[in-house]
């Protein structure tokens, strides 16, 4: 294997619609054709996860990265929802819907709550060091296993969301 | 052989249904030896799903359909880690096949079956230490919750408030002395001010100032009597302030020192998760808190109880009526309280939220002025810190505005009931029901009643604070060290030095494995160089072997001996580290040698300092050993308190010694001198040296090249090079960059 040279570093290999050609495998990961070359089983990341746009994916093999999809609106949309559903898995986030209950004690809050994923008991501690909030008024939560939980509007959330995640707000 | 009771705390978990789907598979339960419980299927919805591994197959049962996978040789079984989620694949003729998914939850108890699984494949035999593992996931037995991972004991949710308030007045009773007295002259002064109204009233003037009273004229005595009682108290209060200003202390100094040592024997991890701001704020505002409470919150409540329950009496002693019209908006009160207090409480924690978080800022900025300011962007930090301070001053402005607006309603209904008072007592005076004496001794004890309500009201306010910061502080001191201390820890006061890494596997977070199944063995008296790229896991390996942080899966033995069973502090005292980052204590240069062996004669730090290559310069400063180093250590170079560190473990003389990127931060020239100290640090020692640059690795015993967790390769430096692998390449590398300046390498 070679050193890479500092140019092959440093630039980003933008991977084009045109050049690049995405596709399930049997056992539904993904693969991708680049400029010929076949990529039997690719990861696909976000540069900016929180912020969570369908811009800058990287798309890697175990091992390196192939390249970065600028814009994933530029590919049509059957590409589009490969890649998108595989984002999906990655960054598996369900949506909370409404609670059941949420009690709080001892700095670890306990939350019965549905998502769009289905019912899930969950235990985030320390509210403070496990919450994202975005500038759009979106939470990302994490309980204590690394598991994360999106609320997608905190102004129209459940009032028991409300009222214990104001406190940190 | 695994035995039954090695997996029966794994197999014990077979629901019924899932059992009898096994059983029609032909599946026996004394078959099972890995059974995990899933959370989510492959499409990403929550349900229970199962695997249950036998030494033939491996089978999911979804959606109540079971699946048998062969553990056939032509078959690999992974653990795959998302983010949050993970999967076990299949690999079978290259191509891939999740069979079971499930969250981070489980990750642990999946990564393991996948383990389990390879080995049954590959025909390596299971034995029972492969199920002695903790994995982690628990649930509270009570409610169900998902306990905390730290704290594994008790389910914080199933405790009750009433256990917490319990726990905070258990710091009283260890001074039985002090608190004997405070309630000793809280009695006294509550009988004192009883009597004053009943003096100054009734006698006064129904007794002295009316004709025919028992002490008609008398008027002297009674001013007497009336100084004597001021007298008296104004005594009592300043011997309750003396006394209570002593207990304070002592109950301040306890909990901050329980709070300090609990918080000083928890793990890396703990001191990694939180930003130092916040945990100064915490053990200040909060035992503060604690303190107030338990020091004027709880003997003003018994005071004021007292005061409320003996005025009553007295009240509906004298005259029950007017003494119903004094309580009349009592219920009003108690309402608006229970109303209006949970929000004080939320203003108030909020107010506490945004303090640390500016506390925090200033923390930040402060240490990292130097960046600051190397990019000019002291401005934009203003900003921020305004911003920050901002958000504090509105919460501060919300919660005083509230409190201003409510009070003094509190107070105008509570002066509703004195109206009442003046108007039916005139009447009653007027029309001879009542004596102008006994009037004036009711206007007395009005005038005291309504201040125990107004502090039972703010005790609520109190209380919830304390009760808040009591939840945050046992939060740290409950907190179980994530690597605690074996109950019958093995005493080692001589370690030889034998280093062995068994199967280990290492994740910081649980998603992520930074060390992948590291096999290592170092003799007692060898020299290892760790290398490989930042991140690759080198520093955790040190981690492991200090016990900073417990391994997930596989052992660490010194001499033989689990580390999780070797008494920590004949561990500890017997392993040096080097680091990279030398920190030092704002003290002398010889009490910071000094520091893991206070008790070291000066004789032996000089000896230590020598060996470091550290007394020239000391000796040059002009305080020599006694100078003191500035708080930020902005008075030595970095090569200068790396041989002081050196020094430091000189003088531990440690049977362990790590060095981390020791010489990294340092020029060549004094990169020289610092290998030299190390030369007189190293022999006969076991010596573990993660090192950059690769020339200084050259007498090591052996050379480990770490990449992504897992060891690569493995030799002496020739060995090594004859593989012409990783390390070669690096060699390699680092040749041709010296060589551009003009050095030589080896």
């Amino acid at each position: 294997m070679m050193e890479p040279s500092i140019k092959e570093a440093v630039d980003i290999n933008y991977l084009r619609p045109d050049k690049t050609k995405f596709y399930k495998t049997p056992g539904g990961f993904l693969g991708v054709i680049v400029d010929g070359k076949d990529y039997k089983r690719i990861e696909t990341y976000r540069c900016f996860p929180i912020k969570n746009e369908n811009k800058y994916i990287s798309i890697r093999t175990f091992e390196e990265e192939i390249g970065i999809i600028e814009d994933l609106n530029e590919f049509p949309p059957e590409q589009r929802e490969l890649i998108e559903e595989e984002l999906e898995k990655r960054y598996f986030m369900p949506k909370i819907l409404s609670a059941k209950s949420i009690k709080e004690e001892f700095g670890y809050s306990y939350w019965d709550v549905t998502t769009d994923r289905g019912d899930r008991n969950f235990t985030v501690h320390d509210i403070s060091s496990n919450m994202i909030v975005k500038p759009d008024g979106s939470i990302i939560l994490m309980d204590i296993d690394g598991n994360r939980y999106f609320i997608e509007d905190i102004e129209k959330a459940d009032d028991k969301i409300r009222k214990i995640l104001d406190l940190w707000l | 052989m695994v035995t039954e009771k090695a997996k029966a705390k794994f197999v014990d978990e077979i629901p019924n249904e899932v059992m009898s789907l096994l059983e029609k598979e032909g599946v026996k339960k004394e078959d099972i030896l890995f059974f995990a419980k899933s959370d989510l299927n492959k499409d990403g919805y929550f349900c229970d799903n199962y695997a249950a591994l036998t030494n033939e197959n491996l089978y999911v049962i979804e959606n109540n359909a079971i699946m048998a996978y062969p553990l056939t040789k032509d078959v690999k079984f992974n653990n795959e880690n998302l983010i949050a989620t993970g999967s076990i694949v299949l690999t079978r003729d290259g191509e891939d096949f999740p069979i079971i998914s499930y969250t981070n939850t489980y990750m642990r108890k999946f990564g393991h079956l996948a383990r389990l699984a390879t080995k049954i494949v590959e025909g390596m035999p299971l034995s029972d230490d492969d199920f002695d593992i903790d994995l982690g996931e628990e649930f509270c037995p009570k409610c169900g919750s998902r306990l905390p991972r730290n704290n594994r004991l008790a389910c914080p949710k199933c405790l009750n408030k009433k256990a917490l308030f319990l726990r905070v007045l258990s710091y009283l009773p260890r001074y039985k002395f002090e608190l004997f007295l405070v309630f000793l002259y809280i009695f006294l002064s509550s009988m004192i001010s009883l009597v004053r109204p009943i003096v100054s009233g009734r006698y006064l003037y129904d007794e002295v100032l009316t004709p025919g009273g028992r002490f008609y004229g008398q008027i002297i005595s009674i001013v007497l009597v009336l100084i004597v009682l001021e007298v008296a108290s104004v005594s009592i209060t300043i011997l309750r302030g003396r006394n209570q200003a002593g207990l304070s202390a002592k109950i301040i100094y306890d909990i901050k020192l329980e709070l300090f040592s609990a918080m000083s024997k928890l793990s890396m991890s703990f001191y990694n998760s939180k930003q130092t701001g916040s945990l100064m704020t915490r053990i200040n505002n909060d035992a503060l808190d604690i303190q107030y409470f338990l020091n004027y919150g709880v003997p003003d409540f018994v005071v004021n109880a007292l005061t409320l329950v003996s005025i009553t009496v007295i009240m509906f002693m004298f005259n029950p009526l007017l003494a119903i019209f004094v309580f009349l908006p009592v219920p009003l009160i108690v309402y608006m309280t229970r109303r209006v207090i949970p929000r004080f409480h939320k203003l108030k924690w909020a107010t506490w939220v945004r303090n640390s978080r500016l506390n925090s800022l200033i923390n930040d900025s402060l240490s990292g002025a130097r960046v600051v300011k190397a990019f000019g962007k002291e401005s934009s930090e203003i900003n921020r810190f305004k911003q920050y301070n901002e958000n504090l001053l509105q919460a501060r402005l919300k919660e005083g505005y509230n409190r201003a607006r409510t009070f003094p309603v509190f107070s105008y209904i509570m002066n509703i009931g004195g109206l009442f008072v003046w108007s039916f007592g005139g009447y009653s005076v007027i029309s001879g029901i009542m004596t102008f004496g006994t009037l004036m001794t009711f206007i007395g004890y009005l005038g005291m009643i309504y201040s125990p309500i107004d502090y039972m009201v703010h005790t609520f306010d109190w209380y919830t604070n304390c009760m808040n910061s009591a939840q945050r502080i046992f939060d740290i001191i409950d907190r179980k060290s994530d690597v605690p201390e074996s109950p019958n820890p093995v005493r080692m006061p001589n370690i030889k030095g034998d280093i062995t890494l068994k199967n280990v596997y290492f994740a910081y977070e649980p998603n992520k494995n930074v060390l992948k199944n590291i096999n290592l063995e170092i003799k007692a008296g060898q020299m290892i160089g760790l290398v490989g790229h930042s991140g690759a896991g080198k520093s955790t390996i040190t981690n492991i072997i200090t016990r900073l942080y417990d391994v997930d899966e596989g052992d660490v033995l010194i001499d033989g001996v689990n580390i999780k069973d070797i008494d920590l502090n004949d561990l500890r005292s017997q392993i040096g580290m080097v680091l990279q980052e030398t920190f030092l204590f704002s003290g002398t240069i010889a009490e910071n040698i000094a520091f893991a062996r206070p008790d070291a004669t000066r004789e032996e730090i000089i000896k230590a300092a020598k060996l470091a290559n550290a007394h020239e310069f000391i000796m040059r400063l002009p305080d020599g050993y006694d100078t003191v180093i500035g708080k930020r250590n902005t008075n030595l170079s970095g090569g200068e308190r790396q041989r002081i560190a050196i020094a430091r473990a000189i003088l531990v003389n440690p049977k362990i010694l790590i060095l981390d990127e020791a010489t990294a931060s340092v020029d060549t020239e004094t990169e020289r001198q610092i290998q030299e100290a190390l030369q007189n640090l190293i022999k006969g020692r076991t010596t573990i040296a993660i090192a950059h640059r690769l020339s200084t690795l050259k007498d090591a015993d052996k050379i480990v090249v770490i990449e992504h967790g897992e060891i690569k390769e493995m030799g002496t430096q020739e060995e090594l090079i004859k593989l012409d692998g990783i390390y070669n390449k690096m060699l390699n590398l680092q040749k041709e960059a010296l060589k551009i300046k003009g050095e030589e390498l080896l």
